[in-house]
């Protein structure tokens, strides 16, 4: 989100605010939210793609919510009017193709309306045929849904996939292919990692019999909440859905959102992008002479994504605050952490939080339970490592990412490792409170350093440029 | 409902006012503060090193480099402005447009670069030392503007390199650095009483331009300004080299149009000659006059024109103009007008290679040995 979209939000919510406080909130949230999943989409080269493409989620968000509801809660009015909103919403956004550009909802001219209308008739058909068809048990139809958001997950996380999908999109769409490389920053779909992560949480929990039966309308303001929708932070669908009933105080509503929305915006529009012009690059890694400039810019670079997604996070909080909507904290003070482990639980928590839940967990429970006995640190290690990969992977199906991964995975069992032993060691010794001072001081430090450095990975795709970069931040020219 | 007996309603209005009144003020108080010198306050010299040559940069996130307005803000970001002259120095400042500044060159491969490369020395035995004041616009008046801030620097001698594009009066006052800088423009104006002709075209600033709101790009440039000195030390890079340029045009059309004037003889009015005589009046610090090379082309139409600038009757008469008129303010002048051979420019009609620019260094090199003889006391 730009500048100028977030104070058009917070405009919007705080006229609603003032004229209605909180009357027919999900009803308000609901439809700002399927009108801002077009707006926000960004432009693409593929031809309406940035109608498709939130088309797309919305569809496979009223199949997820099908499958994953008992048949006699569908059946409702809510849910009815809910569903005519959004296909209504849908098949009007194409017809702001017929005012000035300058308003029209997506990035740019959407689809002729007849093709609307009929994808819109086929999703329509199609939930109604779901509806009549479907059983108790949708236990297959989970695991397809699942399949399908791991699959389009891969497909545009990973550049090459990305650039074939995107070839294919262009011959569909009757475009020249010409211009296609292998970068596939030309497939963007906004905000779907996070439609992802809160769809496989309430289908996971579905399947774990956790899930407790929400309206329509409920679950597409909680999957495509606008303040969070494009950088979280990931809630419960539990906790959003008390949230979302709960009364509030307006004034006071405003005060706490006003303040975080200050603080959110001060962090990602001016401090985060002052740094962003001085932090490490793929670009300017290589062009570095001094070894001392090179660890500011990595220092730089550090607390730039610190303060970018912090500050995108306050933005998100302090505008859901406005509405009355408290969402999960993601930061908190992450580079003031005394090692990895409680670096962890205070850098992205809602991320962190869900791949606990729905895979560190899980597979740390499947391998305890396994006849042959695996030894606890074997176990550590390949949880840890396996579960700071996948946490890489999700930023971009490359190399780079992976090794970013491996470090902190790595980094996160070394740790574990050296408490365990050092709690052993350290039995029964007293320390003046000086010396825990200045462990703790050298802790924060240590651990900000190998935070930073990890960050080399994450910042350069090659390894030979990445390699070379930790060469030179440690003298070697 | 009365607001007084709604503390809600009460509490988002009085929030509402003293956030409007706090903005204001603050927006107003800033008119004063403006005033003060802000671009003054710098890092380079301090914690990173001074430029090589003024902020000047169409694309920063590639050439670590800006353009900026606050001119206080150019000459603080300079090696110059921190470095104390030594005793054996002799101070050259080399002033013009950008083929001073060096467009598509790096540093060493400028004509100050090369020029201090040479370890020049007077007759005296004194180190020419030679410095960048170039700044990529083309108007005599902003050259003027450069020098007077420069003095405080102590040179002991500056070249002005010139071309005819620099001296149209009407484009005098339209270069962006003048143009932003209009308290600036006056000043300079006044102090050389260079009159009416040029202070009638000055834009104020009105008060809205000068509030927080309307600086707010100024400021941002400031401190942008700033976070580019950290990649300049680190890279030493000021201007990005690896982007391909399209070639200077050696074909024209058949127009000998000079700024939509067909061929005429120049009056008095219309080239602003009167700068350089007031500045060589005013100025203790002797200068020298250098009509810079331009690119001579062959190509199509090449007998109506010399370059995309230029259409033969035009250069042909400011090169006497300007000869008669250096010899009447009695200011050391040099015309090298065809010194450089059309393949060794780049992008534009004044800029030269690194080989042209060597070409050009040797013989300011033989005016430096020459001048300076004479100018040492």
């Amino acid at each position: 989100m730009n500048l100028i979209q977030v104070l058009l939000f917070l405009g919007g919510v705080i006229i609603y605010r003032l004229l209605l406080d909180q009357k027919g909130k999900i009803w308000v949230i609901l439809i700002a939210c399927i009108f801002g999943i077009f707006w926000l989409q960004p432009a693409s080269i593929i031809r309406n793609s940035d109608y498709w493409f939130p088309f797309l989620s919305i569809s496979l968000i009223i199949i997820t919510w099908l499958v994953i509801t008992p048949k006699k809660n569908i059946n409702t009015k809510e849910n009815l009017i809910s569903f005519l909103i959004i296909l209504a919403i849908s098949i009007f956004i194409p017809f702001s193709r017929y005012l000035p550009i300058e308003i029209n909802v997506t990035a740019t001219l959407p689809p002729q309306p007849l093709s609307v209308v009929i994808a819109v008739f086929i999703l329509f058909i199609g939930s109604v045929l779901f509806y009549f068809l479907k059983q108790k048990n949708n236990v297959y139809l989970v695991h397809i849904i699942l399949l399908f958001i791991i699959t389009f997950f891969i497909l545009l996380k990973s550049p090459f996939l990305n650039s074939k999908i995107n070839i294919l999109l262009k011959i569909i769409s009757g475009q020249s292919i010409g211009t296609v490389q292998g970068t596939g920053s030309d497939l963007r779909w906004l905000g779907f990692s996070y439609i992802a992560f809160r769809l496989i949480h309430t289908l996971r929990d579905f399947q774990s019999k956790r899930y407790q039966a929400t309206g329509l309308c409920n679950y597409f303001d909680y999957v495509i909440f606008f303040p969070a929708l494009v950088a979280g932070p990931i809630d419960r669908i539990e906790h959003f859905e008390n949230e979302i009933k709960k009364e509030t105080n307006k004034t006071q509503d405003f005060i706490v959102g006003g303040k975080r929305l200050i603080f959110g915006l001060t962090k990602k529009f001016v401090i985060a992008d002052m740094l962003a012009l001085i932090s490490l690059n793929s670009d300017n890694a290589t062009l570095v002479k001094s070894t001392f400039w090179l660890w500011v810019m990595l220092i730089a670079y550090a607390w730039m994504i610190y303060f970018d997604f912090s500050g995108y996070t306050d933005i998100a909080l302090g505008m859901s605050a406005c509405l009355g909507i408290a969402l999960p904290e993601n930061f908190d003070q992450p580079y003031s952490a005394k090692n990895l482990t409680i670096f962890w639980n205070k850098w992205h928590m809602s991320l962190t939080q869900w791949f606990r839940s729905y895979f560190f967990n899980p597979l740390t429970r499947f391998l305890r339970s396994k006849e042959k006995p695996i030894s606890p640190t074997l176990i550590i290690a390949l949880t840890q490592i396996s579960t700071m990969s996948l946490i890489g992977l999700w930023h971009g199906i490359s190399w780079n990412y992976l090794y970013w991964g491996l470090w902190h995975g790595i980094g996160l069992f070394i740790h574990n490792r050296w408490a365990f032993f050092m709690q052993k060691f350290t039995k029964g010794i007293q320390l003046n409170n000086s010396l825990k001072k200045v462990i703790s001081v050298f802790s924060v430090v240590f651990t900000f350093a190998f935070i930073a450095l990890g960050w080399i990975w994450f910042i350069i795709p090659d390894l030979h440029t990445s390699i070379m970069t930790f060469m030179r931040l440690f003298g070697s020219h | 409902m009365n607001d007084k007996n709604n503390p809600e309603k009460y509490n988002i209005f009085r929030i509402f006012i003293k956030g409007i009144l706090l903005f204001l003020i603050l927006n107003f108080l800033f008119i004063g503060i403006n005033q003060l010198p802000l671009g003054k306050i710098t890092f380079y010299n301090l914690l990173f090193p001074g430029r090589e040559r003024f902020p000047f940069g169409e694309n920063p996130s590639q050439s670590y480099n800006l353009t900026i307005n606050n001119i206080d803000a150019m000459f603080s970001s300079l090696k110059i402005d921190k470095q104390k002259k030594k005793d054996d120095e002799f101070r050259i400042l080399f002033v013009g447009d950008s083929s001073v500044w060096g467009s598509l060159q790096s540093n060493s491969e400028t004509l100050v670069g090369q020029i201090n490369h040479l370890y020049l020395k007077t007759c005296n035995g004194l180190n020419v030392k030679a410095y960048n004041l170039g700044y990529p616009t083309l108007s005599i008046l902003k050259d003027l503007l450069v020098i007077d801030k420069s003095l405080s620097y102590q040179p002991d001698l500056i070249i002005w390199l010139v071309t005819l594009e620099s001296f149209p009066r009407i484009n005098q006052l339209t270069t962006p650095l003048l143009a932003n800088n209009p308290s600036e423009a006056k000043k300079i104006i006044n102090k050389y009483s260079l009159g009416d002709s040029y202070q009638n075209k000055i834009i104020d600033n009105n008060y809205w331009d000068q509030t927080l709101i309307g600086q707010r790009r100024n400021i941002a440039d400031l401190f942008r300004l700033q976070s580019y000195g950290i990649l300049w030390a680190a890279t030493g890079i000021d201007q990005n080299l690896t982007l391909p340029f399209t070639p200077a045009k050696q074909d024209f059309e058949n127009d000998d149009s000079f700024h939509e004037l067909g061929q005429h003889l120049f009056n008095e009015t219309e080239l602003s000659f009167d700068v350089i005589e007031k500045a060589v009046n005013r100025i203790d610090v002797p200068i020298i006059l250098i009509n810079e090379p331009i690119l001579i082309s062959n190509g199509k139409n090449s007998n109506i024109r010399y370059d995309y600038y230029y259409p033969r009757w035009a250069y042909d008469q400011y090169r006497v103009l300007l000869k008669t008129q250096m010899i009447k303010f009695n200011v050391p002048y040099y015309d090298f007008y065809d010194l450089v051979p059309e393949n060794l420019f780049t992008n534009s009609a004044i800029h030269l290679n690194s080989a042209g620019e060597t070409i050009l260094t040797q013989k300011v090199a033989e005016i430096i040995n020459g001048e300076s003889c004479h100018l040492e006391y």
